[in-house]
C-alpha cells in the first residue's frame, strides 16, 4: 500500500468506527455490523479463489460451518467463551483437510468437489435434529442456538458488535493485503499462475494448497463466528449454494485477488442493498447479472486475468 | 420381494430420463470442455412450460416439441453469447454457469411464483404381476429411450463424425473444413434441449418450483462423473444404475439422503477417479 492509500484506509475505519458515537439506531448499526461480516467473508474467497486460485465453490461451508460448530458446542455445554476460539480451530481444520484432499484437483473440477462437500453439509443441517438437555429438539429449518459472549438485550451490543466486527475487518484487509504483497504471497500467485513452473524453483504446491485452504477457511469462518455471536443462531442458510455463489460474485466484480476491490464492492453493496431493502429475489438476480457481466468483462476473449 | 420389484422397476424408468439429462451434460462436456450447472435450470424451464400448457387446458405431452425448440434457441444464445467469450478460464466458465442457473431461477420465482406446483397424471396406475405399474412414467421412459436412439443414431452419421471429431481434436477437425465454433453451439443447444424435454416428461411426478433442477442436476453430474466425464455410453449405463441406487435410498432412508448420496457420489468421485468408475483414462488437453 502506498502513503495514500494507508491514509484512505485509516480515514475510512475512523470514520467507521465513530459512527455508535454519532448514532444510536439500530437499523444503521445491525447494516453496518452485516456488511463487516460479510465482507470479512468475501475476503475468504478472495483469498483463496482470487489470489491463490483455488476456485473453491462451497465456501458458504466456512461461514455456515463455524456457525454450526458454535452451535454444536453450546449443545455440548461449553463454556461461551471458549465457543469461538474452538469454532475457529475447527473449521480451520476441516479448511485444511478439505486442501490435502483435493490437493489433485483444479479448476471446474475443485469448483464442484468443493461445491458438492457444502451442499452435503447444507442438506445435512435440513435434515437433521439434534435433542437437548431439557427434552427439546432443535435443529433442521429452525438452525442451531449459539451461546452469545454479548448480552443482546445490553444497549451496547450493537455498538459493542459493530466495533468488534470494524475490528476484524481492518484486521483482515491489512493481513491479506500484507501476505498479498510478501515473499509467501509472491509464491501463492506463482502456484496460482504455473504450478509446474513454480516446482521446478523448489515450491511445494501441496503444502501451500493446505495453507491457502485453512487461511482462506479461517477468514470465512471468523465471519461465520461473528455472525453466529451477532444472530446468536446458526442456520442452514449460511450454508447455501447461493451464499457461496455471492462471495465469487462479489469478488470477481470487485477483482479477483486484489483484497482491496472485493471488500470496498462488498461493503458499498451490503450496506445500499440493505438500506433499499432489496428483496433477496432481486438481489440474486443483480448478483448472477454482475457474475455475467463481471466474467465476460474481464475473461472475456483475448483478456487474461 | 414384491416391494423390490416395484422400486427396481420405478428407479429403472426415472433412470432413462436422468440418462436423458447426463447424455446432454456429458456432450457438452465432451464437445465444448464446459461443466454446465444451468443444465439443471433448463429441466425446471422444461417442467414450468409443461405446468403452464396444462393449465391453459393442453396436454402435458404436446408442450414436449415446444419445450424443446425453447430451450434448444436458448441453449444456442447461451453458448454464443454468455460462455464462448469466456470458455479458456474453466473456472470461470463453470461460475458464469451457476450464474445464469441462479438467474434463471428467480425469473421462474418473479414468473411462476415461489409456491410449489403440481400438474395431474394423465396415465393411469395399473396393477401388473402384482406391482403397480405407472402408465405415465413408462410413456416418458419410452419417449427418453427413442430420444436417446435418435441421438446414438446421429452420432453415427456424417453429422455425428462431424460432431465426434471436434470432441476428439477441435484443431484438427476445425483443419478439415468443420465449424467447430457451430458444432459446439448447436451440441450446447441441443443439450439444454434434452434437459427441457426431461423436465417436460417428469413434471407429472414432481413438484414444481424454482430450484428444483438442482436435484436433477446433481443427479446428472454424479451419473457422468461415475460413467466417466465425456463418456456418452457411460452415462447412460451410469443413469441407469444411478437411478435404482437414488430410487432404493429414497425408499429405505429418504429423498434427502438419496440427494446427499448424488453428492457424495461426485465429491468422491472426483477425488478418487476423475475418469469415472466405468471409464477409461484417455488423452485430455
Amino acid at each position: 500500500m502506498n502513503r495514500a492509500a494507508v491514509l484512505a484506509f485509516v480515514l475510512v475505519v475512523s470514520l467507521l468506527a465513530v459512527v455508535p458515537w454519532l448514532t444510536t439506531d439500530r437499523f444503521l448499526l445491525n447494516l453496518l455490523i452485516l456488511a463487516n461480516i460479510y465482507t470479512i467473508y468475501v475476503l475468504g474467497w478472495d483469498f483463496l479463489g482470487g489470489l491463490a486460485g483455488h476456485s473453491n465453490g462451497g465456501h458458504a461451508l466456512s461461514f455456515g460451518g463455524a456457525a454450526y460448530l458454535s452451535g454444536l458446542l453450546t449443545l455440548a455445554g461449553c463454556p461461551a467463551w471458549t465457543i469461538p476460539a474452538l469454532s475457529l480451530f475447527g473449521i480451520t481444520l476441516v479448511g485444511a483437510l478439505l486442501g490435502w484432499l483435493f490437493r489433485r484437483l483444479d479448476g471446474a473440477y475443485l469448483l464442484l468437489a468443493t461445491l458438492a462437500v457444502a451442499e452435503v453439509a447444507h442438506e445435512l443441517s435440513l435434515a437433521l435434529g439434534f435433542t437437548t438437555p431439557e427434552g427439546y429438539t432443535i435443529g433442521g429449518e429452525g438452525g442451531l442456538p449459539v451461546a452469545p459472549l454479548l448480552a443482546r438485550e445490553a444497549d451496547w451490543f450493537y455498538g459493542c458488535l459493530f466495533w468488534i466486527s470494524l475490528f476484524f475487518l481492518a484486521l483482515t484487509v491489512l493481513v491479506l493485503y500484507w501476505i498479498r504483497c510478501s515473499l509467501p504471497g509472491l509464491k501463492i500467485k506463482a502456484l496460482a499462475q504455473d504450478a509446474v513452473v513454480a516446482q521446478t524453483v523448489g515450491l511445494n504446491p501441496d503444502r501451500f494448497r493446505v495453507a491457502t485452504f485453512a487461511a482462506g477457511t479461517l477468514v470465512g469462518g471468523l465471519a461465520g463466528v461473528l455472525y453466529a455471536q451477532y444472530m446468536g443462531v446458526a442456520t442452514p442458510s449460511t450454508l447455501s449454494l447461493e451464499f457461496s455463489f455471492v462471495a465469487m460474485t462479489v469478488s470477481i466484480a470487485g477483482g479477483k485477488g486484489t483484497i482491496i476491490g472485493p471488500a470496498v464492492l462488498s461493503y458499498l453493496l451490503n450496506v445500499l442493498l440493505g438500506w433499499l431493502w432489496v428483496a433477496p429475489v432481486v438481489r440474486l438476480l443483480l448478483y448472477s447479472s454482475v457474475a455475467i457481466l463481471a466474467a465476460r468483462w474481464f475473461f472475456g476473449r483475448g483478456r487474461e486475468a | 420381494m414384491e416391494q423390490e420389484l416395484q422400486l427396481a422397476l420405478s428407479g429403472l424408468l426415472a433412470g432413462f430420463t436422468y440418462a436423458l439429462v447426463a447424455v446432454g451434460l456429458t456432450l457438452v462436456f465432451g464437445i465444448t470442455r464446459v461443466v454446465n450447472l444451468s443444465h439443471g435450470a433448463f429441466f425446471a424451464l422444461g417442467a414450468f412450460v409443461t405446468c403452464s400448457v396444462v393449465q391453459w387446458g393442453g396436454r402435458g405431452f404436446l408442450a414436449l416439441p415446444l419445450v424443446f425448440v425453447l430451450s434448444l434457441l436458448l441453449g444456442m444464445g447461451l453458448e454464443r453469447w454468455v460462455i464462448r467469450p469466456v470458455r479458456r478460464h474453466h473456472a470461470v466458465v463453470a461460475i458464469v454457469t451457476l450464474a445464469v442457473a441462479i438467474f434463471m431461477e428467480q425469473i421462474f420465482q418473479l414468473v411462476w411464483g415461489p409456491d410449489y406446483q403440481s400438474i395431474p397424471r394423465e396415465l393411469p396406475l395399473v396393477g401388473f404381476m402384482g406391482t403397480l405399474v405407472d402408465l405415465q412414467q413408462i410413456a416418458a421412459a419410452l419417449v427418453a429411450v427413442v430420444l436417446l436412439l435418435v441421438l446414438f443414431g446421429l452420432l453415427r452419421t456424417r453429422i455425428g463424425m462431424a460432431v465426434r471429431l471436434v470432441a476428439q481434436d477441435p484443431e484438427g477437425a476445425a483443419l478439415v473444413g468443420i465449424d467447430v465454433p457451430r458444432v459446439q453451439t448447436v451440441v450446447f443447444g441441443v443439450a439444454c434441449g434434452l434437459a427441457a424435454v426431461a423436465g417436460n416428461l417428469t413434471a407429472f411426478a414432481h413438484s414444481i418450483y424454482p430450484a428444483m433442477g438442482r436435484v436433477p442436476l446433481v443427479m446428472a453430474l454424479a451419473v457422468v462423473i461415475f460413467g466417466g466425464l465425456g463418456n456418452v455410453h457411460g452415462a447412460l449405463v451410469a443413469g441407469l444404475i444411478l437411478g435404482l441406487v437414488a430410487s432404493g435410498v429414497s425408499f429405505y432412508v429418504s429423498p434427502e439422503w438419496s440427494y446427499i448420496t448424488m453428492l457424495l457420489v461426485i465429491a468422491v468421485g472426483l477425488l478418487t477417479r476423475p475418469s469415472g468408475l466405468l471409464g477409461r483414462v484417455g488423452r485430455r488437453d
